[in-house]
């Protein structure tokens, strides 16, 4: 019964997102900014022979493009989960059917990861074309694993913005997740500084954190022949920490929390 | 409270406090409410703006949490999502996804309850042409106007054929016609032995369909009776009739007549004694007596009465 309603409910929110304005600004922004990763190809005459720089033009600009894409993306529909239903009302007529509220956050939650499912399947496709098309390199299993990571990356994104933008503004909750997403590549910024308690601090949590140098990470990946990455190990396991420490607790007041009009 | 699902709903001493970010108390919605809804009956809940309803109606559905006190439906509490299998609610304010068409969002609710979809597409038909909405059912519910909103609220709230509807102020914003339907439509839900709670401001639809009422003043039952003994003022009795102004004043020793224009009087007796002594007096006298009635007030009378000057519990009711 539990699944069935799972997996109504994340049908209903994945052609409600669809309808959604803030998808298609997404959608089409985030298009251009893929199309760009061409540009660098088109200009460096001097490197078009060569695969080696060549990779390392696409990365770089495709990179940029998946921050965008994906990240911002997941967040921003991340923030509209849950909370869209309970400002609208509509939460109400659905929560009287015998449906538990996890079962709702579930089904709420799988419904926004469907539309990101969509939007990696779009930069994957476009990705290896290009890869294909200007570079020596093939699928690595470096390469698939850190598409993968890509995909569970946007859902603890999405679970951490839908979570927190219960109890705080979406904006607010989509720049807290946000911060907390490049805190390690901020604390990188800052360890050479000499400002006492910041530095030390920011020093931590580069030491805690995994190094955000998504270049370099691809580049390992794409170069490597190393099934086991260190930087996605220390990557998943940042967020898995983050997930237990914050967002199991979220999930259970949510389910125990009071839900008025009002909120 | 006995918990064995004889009753569609059981409250017993709930209270309701919400308190702020540091658990000050703030507003003490429900203080101790205690009631029940038999199976197969018309109830109405009814309450001043603020008394406490939707908070009440709110913790059945468990969208809020009481702070003290059990609510039951069907034997089984408000927290556990099975409850609410057979149960249709229709809120006082609400919203449904503005891209459904009318048809998708019966089949969706009607999925939501456990139904399939041929089910749901066959029972859906039945209400949408009962609600005169058959025509409409392609078009998307954010063009419907108030009272079809209110209307397809309905519908999806009797999409499962539920055993109890829970509805905050259902036939708001409908014109008279679909209203008269509506009040039907529960009494012959009634007849097929499901339970109706009513909430609502519109007294006289609850006069005239409701078994029983609960009062709800500051958070407190003030009284739960039936329709009938709550519309009845005692054992007083009043006699129309007319006669002559001389006999007439021969009356007054004993009651008090009062003159409804030329030679109609009426007196208004206290007690069943006092009205046989009236009536044997009148004959004796030669009145004609046209109507002997035991008068009667209307809802609207007793709740602003119980509202505005009484506040007192009625806790034989409320234990009854």
């Amino acid at each position: 019964m539990e699944l069935r309603s799972i997996n109504l409910i994340s049908k209903h929110k994945f052609a409600k997102l669809l309808r959604s304005k803030i998808y298609w600004v997404f959608f089409i922004v985030g298009l251009g900014m893929l199309l760009m990763t061409i540009i660098p190809f088109l200009v460096a005459e001097d490197f078009r022979n060569e695969s080696g720089p060549m990779l390392l033009i696409i990365i770089s600009t495709f990179t940029k493009s998946y921050t965008f894409f994906g990240v911002f993306a997941s967040v921003t529909i991340g923030s509209l989960v849950l909370i869209q239903d309970i400002r609208d009302g509509t939460i109400f007529p659905y929560l009287a059917k015998p449906v538990s509220r996890s079962a709702f956050i579930f089904g709420k939650i799988i419904g926004a990861f469907k539309l990101m499912i969509i939007f990696w399947i779009f930069q994957v496709i476009y990705f290896m074309i290009l890869l294909y098309t200007v570079t020596d390199y093939g699928l690595t299993i470096n390469l698939v694993l850190a598409f993968i990571y890509d995909l569970l990356l946007y859902f603890m994104l999405i679970v951490a913005t839908a979570l927190f933008s219960i109890f705080l503004h979406p904006v607010w909750a989509s720049i807290i997740v946000l911060i907390t997403f490049f805190l390690p590549q901020i604390a990188k910024q800052m360890i050479h500084t000499d400002w006492g308690f910041w530095t030390n601090l920011a020093r931590v949590i580069w030491f805690i954190g995994p190094e955000y140098d998504v270049l370099n990470n691809w580049g390992n990946i794409i170069g490597s022949t190393l099934i086991y990455d260190t930087s996605q190990f220390q990557k998943l396991l940042y967020f898995v920490t983050l997930l237990l420490l914050f967002l199991v607790p979220t999930f259970y007041v949510f389910t125990k929390r009071n839900l008025t009009p009002k909120d | 409270m006995n918990g064995n699902g004889e009753n569609a709903i059981e409250i017993q001493n709930l209270e309701m406090v919400y308190s702020d970010l540091w658990g000050h108390a703030r507003v003490r919605a429900l203080d101790g409410i205690s009631f029940e809804v038999k199976k197969g009956e018309i109830f109405g809940f009814l309450g001043p703006n603020g008394a406490g309803k939707t908070t009440t109606i709110h913790i059945l559905m468990n969208f809020i949490y009481p702070t003290h006190g059990k609510a039951m439906i069907h034997g089984l509490p408000v927290n556990n999502s099975k409850c609410r299998e057979k149960v249709g609610f229709l809120p006082e304010l609400f919203e449904f996804d503005k891209f459904l068409k009318g048809k998708k969002l019966l089949k969706y609710m009607g999925n939501l309850a456990g139904f399939s979809s041929n089910e749901v597409e066959r029972h859906g038909r039945d209400l949408l042409e009962f609600f005169e909405m058959a025509e409409a059912e392609g078009r998307k519910v954010k063009t419907y106007s108030k009272g079809m909103k209110q209307k397809i609220g309905l519908a999806q709230a009797m999409i499962s054929d539920p055993d109890l509807l829970i509805l905050d102020e259902p036939t708001s914003g409908m014109d008279p016609i679909a209203k008269s339907k509506i009040k039907h439509k529960f009494l012959e839900l009634k007849k097929r032995g499901k339970t109706v709670f009513l909430s609502t401001h519109i007294l006289s639809d609850v006069q005239q369909i409701a078994d029983r009422v609960a009062i709800i003043n500051k958070g407190k039952v003030i009284k739960i009776d039936t329709v009938e003994n709550l519309l009845r003022k005692s054992d007083d009795t009043e006699v129309t009739f007319t006669l002559d102004k001389p006999k007439a004043e021969q009356l007054r020793e004993t009651w008090k007549p009062e003159n409804k224009g030329d030679s109609a009087y009426s007196i208004l007796t206290g007690s069943k004694e006092d009205k046989a002594r009236l009536i044997a007096k009148l004959s004796e006298l030669g009145a004609d007596i046209i109507s002997v009635i035991p008068p009667r007030t209307d809802l609207e009378e007793i709740f602003m009465q119980l509202v505005e000057n009484g506040t007192e519990i009625d806790k034989s009711n409320q234990q009854a």
